[in-house]
């Protein structure tokens, strides 16, 4: 096994997503970086994927194919490319709504942001956010209290249950706002979950979620995941939400400091309505992480210097 | 931290904080945000919002407060203290959360500020006399060392305002501070400081000071000089840097617990002083309390402090201040005819100048902000509390209205208050309680889910609303009140005892107090932080007993297991619980 | 009725939706699939604009491309007060002109990092940051001087005008592009008076500055 820049054996046994499959196949060989490594994944219609590890390859250059160098285990799961700088498990996590034969699912974007990925998984399972940051979108002020709910493990997962907040009308019919109901689910240290009553079915769920890239300890790629039941809005409507949502979040993503997720629990201050956060952090924790987040209380390293330009 | 973090630095120019901005810049690699209230004090404090770690310099300064981007956190003017957490509206923020202050003063034009107090008030003798014309500050890309080595043999030009003269002029580090540069040479009356501010290891900005200032119609010619002058000697520096400065990651102590920078107890007394003592209504003086050498602790609307009267007695007042009147604090105090000596002893005996300790403030009648409608009832002195509510509201776009039912005209008090509430100021002069409660019914209407109520007054009065607004279909939770004389809800939380293992320290833990609170007064110094039960800070091992857990940081296995409690907010299923402290 | 063909994160799309809103004019969006679908580059949308750019607008079956021109059509047909683009002051004018082509240099600059950093685009990044900073410099002098003198806007009115307006985006957002602006103070300052204007909008990926 090769020695790995980013010395984190949790993180490189894991499967990371690297790419969304249509842009492969349509915009021929992507480079990327993959905890500090960098990668050149590709493969035309027809042809299996292919992830190469190119140490001297310039991310953002100009594209080349493939050549020499280790190539790397490949999954295609959920309409990504995934890979893994280690040996990882035999599967990825299942999501079983994925499978269902009415269920809406395109390509939606994938956006770099300036922070580690454990400030991305944060933020898209916080909810107190929702009536500043989203304001008109997925909450309304002054309705910003985030009431009681409750944060479990089942089966080595993380989710979040019982969430609610009052969100402004909808888009299409609803002519008051209303309390929308959400449960999270962390099957993945970096690929937070959220399952939300579809309101064409009340007893299914539509579910969103990003699938986070760490590139570096402090540049992410945010992998866009959407699944739902959907018959009335056209493609670009629904992936603008979406971009919309996330391009929102960014300029608070790219202004916390530090950049890295702080994992000691003093670090920082929590509140009730971060339960879910807190957990988060206590598992990445005991799972050992030390890639792109803060263990060590007094020895916090300026990150600011990171982002000089 | 290396030399000079205990030194003042200029980091910004008074007319950089204009107009509720908030100013962002470093010191030593350390984030600072400046911001100006209203009330012109100048804030200068680490750009970290300590929740989340949003810069601050990305939310928004609406002229008492601070309030981060993020999740809206408010953050006081002087003392950094949390005044409202949107995600809990009912919750008065914990004392602790506070965000750090650095010590600062304002001359010369500039902002100064220091990483750690320095020892002594700064001896800034710059410049003789009168203002300085303070130049446009220019951040130059190279370390500070570099800079100082081309500062050396760098000559500038005077600014004259006569093309055919133009003098030149050296600078020289001064004896006292090798960040203060001076014209070597005297030319007076001509005198220029370059002060050097620190930025990063690969960032310096010059603060250019040039006496005398120029006059009004020169000012401009000046300053677009010594711009040019001081952004040649940039380019000068910039272009000789052969090997760009390694990307410096410095360890930066980051203390957490503990760490803010105004940290007062809430057992402790302070001392004030009454800097002023007037007639607010009929029966009603006024007192404006000013601290004797430290910041006034943080407030909320709906907060009172307790009076340490010389003759013994301890009264409860609430606070009239509106949001980021930091430096005082005002109450008002009816001469209630059946005084035992309280009332009667501060309308009689205490005098302007007379100092008092107070403690608190604490806060059972908080204010929730997320409301569209509030509708506050006020009788008589109980318009204290609801005055800083209703300031408080002035300041968010949500509707309010304050009703004050007195007696007379001359029985309102802090009429200069009450005017800037214009038309959402109601007053109800002369109203018996039948009349009085003829008008609540009509204000009240039936609950439309969008309203709240905030009522403070006589009891009866009290009681009174709370009835109506019952009988008209309010929730109990819509109606909020505080009964003027104080008396506490009675809590319906049980009583237990803690015994501590290794002193042998029994204590009674009664409805209301919790552990923690429990433990301090007696001398059982645990450190927290959120008091909320989210950040695990306050946590004791459990040696017997059942925990009542209330938290939110262990989860459901640890809580089985029930050897672990929150001391902040948790309690007991048995009467008794072991503690191994 | 305006039909914009827009799409939310576009820069070029946000100056044409602020003026749009500044004025008050009646519109409506019709959304592009910019990104991933390449909805711009798809044979319907190029028989409407041959580039297969965005923005266009389409003001009852007269069409436009290119946000410059989109928005001097805009100001001249629905500014009645002469503002936005002040055709009858011949020196304001060339002001507002000028600034309108040093956004050429911010294009190339900071919203060119931006689409690399966001969105995967190929550039040279480091010129793109290097050439930002170069031209933030010119920027920050100034608006610094322009508020000794009392003027909080790009030109020498009271009021702002389109160099204000298409400069403003690629400014607000250069952090996406890696690009900081902790020492460009009086660039802070001016973004803050424009988020104030009354008929601001926001896009996503612009904080709101607070009202005075």
């Amino acid at each position: 096994m090769p020695e790995r820049r980013c010395n984190d054996p949790v993180l490189e046994n894991l499967w990371h997503p690297v790419a969304a499959i249509p842009d492969v196949r349509e915009r021929g060989p992507i480079t990327t970086q993959l905890l500090g490594e960098k990668l050149v994944i590709s493969g035309q219609e027809g042809e299996e994927i292919v992830v190469s590890e190119l140490p001297d390859v310039e991310i953002g250059g100009p594209a080349v194919e493939g050549r020499g160098a280790a190539s790397l285990p490949v999954l295609e799961s959920f309409g990504f490319v995934w890979t893994s700088l280690g040996s990882p498990p035999e599967t990825l996590f299942d999501i079983p709504e994925f499978h269902e034969p009415d269920r809406w699912y395109e390509n939606s974007g994938s956006f770099g942001v300036h922070t580690s990925a454990g400030r991305v998984v944060e933020n898209f399972l916080d909810l107190a956010h929702f009536p500043f940051v989203h304001e008109g979108y997925l909450g309304e002020r002054p309705y910003t209290e985030v009431k009681e709910y409750s944060v479990g493990i089942d089966n080595g997962e993380i989710w979040a249950t019982g969430c609610e907040f009052y969100q402004p009308i909808a888009a299409v019919s609803a002519t008051d706002g209303q309390v929308t109901k959400y449960s999270y689910r962390l099957a993945h240290p970096f690929c937070p979950l959220l399952y939300k009553t579809s309101p064409l079915d009340p007893e299914r769920f539509d579910v969103i979620g990003i699938f986070v890239q760490p590139m570096t300890e402090v540049q992410t790629c945010a992998h866009q995941f959407l699944c739902l039941l959907d018959e009335t809005n056209d493609d670009a409507t629904i992936k603008r939400f979406q971009a919309v949502i996330f391009s929102q979040d960014k300029p608070i993503l790219e202004n916390q400091v530090p950049k890295r997720l702080p994992l000691e629990p003093r670090a920082e201050t929590p509140i009730r309505a971060d339960k879910t956060s807190i957990q988060y952090r206590r598992w990445l924790t005991e799972l050992g992480v030390s890639y792109g987040v803060l263990r060590d209380e007094a020895k916090q390293v300026a990150t600011t210097r990171e982002e000089v330009h | 931290m290396g030399q000079g973090s205990h030194q003042w630095h200029p980091v910004a120019a008074i007319s950089d904080l204009r107009h509720r901005h908030v100013f962002q810049t470093e010191l030593f690699g350390h984030e600072l945000v400046v911001w100006r209230a209203d009330d012109s004090f100048v804030n200068v404090w680490e750009n970290r919002c300590l929740h989340r770690g949003s810069r601050l310099s990305v939310g928004i300064n609406d002229g008492a407060e601070l309030i981060c981007a993020y999740h809206g956190w408010h953050y006081a003017n002087r003392t950094a203290g949390c005044t409202y957490i949107p995600a809990h509206p009912s919750d008065a923020p914990s004392r602790t959360v506070c965000n750090r202050v650095y010590p600062s003063f304002v001359q010369h034009g500039l902002v100064w500020a220091a990483l750690e107090p320095p020892d002594d008030m700064p001896a800034l003798d710059l410049l003789d006399e009168g203002e300085p014309l303070v130049l446009r500050s220019l951040p130059i890309d190279a370390s500070l060392e570099e800079v100082q080595h081309h500062l050396a043999g760098h000559e500038f030009i005077v600014h004259t305002g006569q093309n055919d003269q133009n003098p030149l002029f050296g600078l020289v580090p001064s004896d006292q501070n090798s960040f203060c540069y001076q014209n070597s040479a005297s030319a007076d009356p001509f005198a220029a400081r370059f002060l050097l501010q620190p930025f990063s290891s690969t960032k310096t900005i010059i603060h250019g000071l040039v006496a005398p200032a120029p006059e009004e119609e020169d000012r401009l010619a000046s300053l677009l000089h010594y711009n040019t002058q001081l952004t040649r000697f940039r380019e000068e520096v910039e272009s000789s840097i052969s090997v760009s400065a390694d990307l410096w990651l410095e360890d930066i102590h980051r203390p957490t617990h503990g760490r803010r920078g105004i940290v007062l107890s809430t057992a402790d007394e302070i001392e004030v002083e009454v800097v002023k003592k007037w007639k607010a209504a009929t029966d009603i003086a006024g007192f404006e309390l000013r601290p004797a050498g430290t910041e006034l602790p943080t407030f909320q609307p709906g907060a009172h402090i307790d009076l340490h009267l010389a003759n013994g007695l301890v009264r409860q007042y609430s606070l009239i201040n509106g949001p980021g009147e930091q430096g005082c604090y005002q109450i008002g105090v009816k001469l209630e005819q059946d005084s035992r000596g309280g009332s009667r002893f501060l309308h009689e005996e205490v005098q302007e100048g007379d100092r008092i300790a107070i403690s608190g403030p604490h806060n059972n009648f908080g204010l929730r902000r997320d409301t569209p409608r509030t509708v506050l009832f006020a009788g008589g002195i109980g318009v204290t509390p609801l005055l800083a509510m209703a300031q408080a509201l002035d300041r968010t776009e949500l509707g309010f209205t304050l009703h004050y039912f007195a007696q007379s005209t001359e029985h309102l008090a802090f009429q200069d208050r009450l005017g800037e509430l214009g038309n959402r100021l109601r007053t109800h002069i002369g109203l018996g309680p039948e009349e009085t409660m003829q008008t609540v019914e009509k204000t009240l209407g039936s609950y439309d889910h969008l309203s709240q109520v905030y009522s403070c007054g006589p009891p009866q009065m009290i009681n009174a609303i709370r009835d109506t607004a019952s009988s008209l279909g309010w929730p109990p939770e819509a109606v909020h009140y505080e009964y003027f004389k104080n008396e506490k809800t009675i809590d319906q939380l049980s009583a237990f005892e803690v015994h501590l293992a290794r002193s042998g320290v029994s204590l009674s833990v009664d409805s209301g107090k919790t552990i923690l609170e429990v433990l301090r007064a007696n001398g059982v110094p645990l450190p927290s932080s959120c008091e909320q039960g989210a950040c695990g800070t306050c946590e004791v091992a459990v040696l017997d007993g059942v925990p009542h857990h209330q938290d939110v940081y262990l989860n459901e296995s640890e809580h089985e297991a029930g050897n672990r409690i929150m001391t902040c907010v948790s309690r007991a299923h048995s009467k008794q619980l072991v503690l191994d402290i | 009725m305006i039909t914009l063909y827009d799409y939310e994160l576009s820069v070029n799309c946000y100056k044409v939706r602020l003026l749009l809103n500044f004025l008050s004019v009646p519109h409506k969006l019709h959304s592009i699939d910019f990104f991933p679908g390449w909805e711009h580059k798809s044979e319907w949308f190029k028989e409407i604009n041959p580039l297969g750019h965005i923005p266009v607008v389409d003001d009852d079956g007269y069409i436009l491309r290119d946000s410059n021109a989109i928005l001097i059509y805009l100001a001249a047909k629905y500014d009645d007060g002469l503002k936005w683009y002040p055709t009858q002051q011949a020196e304001l004018l060339g002001e507002v002109s000028q600034w309108m082509m040093f956004s050429e240099g911010t294009t190339n600059t900071a919203s060119a990092a931006r689409l690399h950093d966001s969105l995967g685009y190929e550039f040279d990044i480091d010129a793109c940051r290097s050439g930002a900073h170069r031209l933030f410099r010119v920027l920050d002098e100034h608006l610094w001087f322009r508020e000794q003198q009392n003027l909080p806007w790009l030109c020498s009115a009271e009021f702002p005008t389109l160099a204000d307006l298409v400069i403003f985006p690629d400014v607000i957002l250069s952090e996406e592009g890696g690009i900081n602006r902790v020492s460009y103070p009086a660039i802070r300052r001016w973004t803050d008076r424009f988020r104030r204007l009354p008929g601001f909008s926001l896009m996503a990926g612009v904080l709101p500055a607070g009202t005075i």
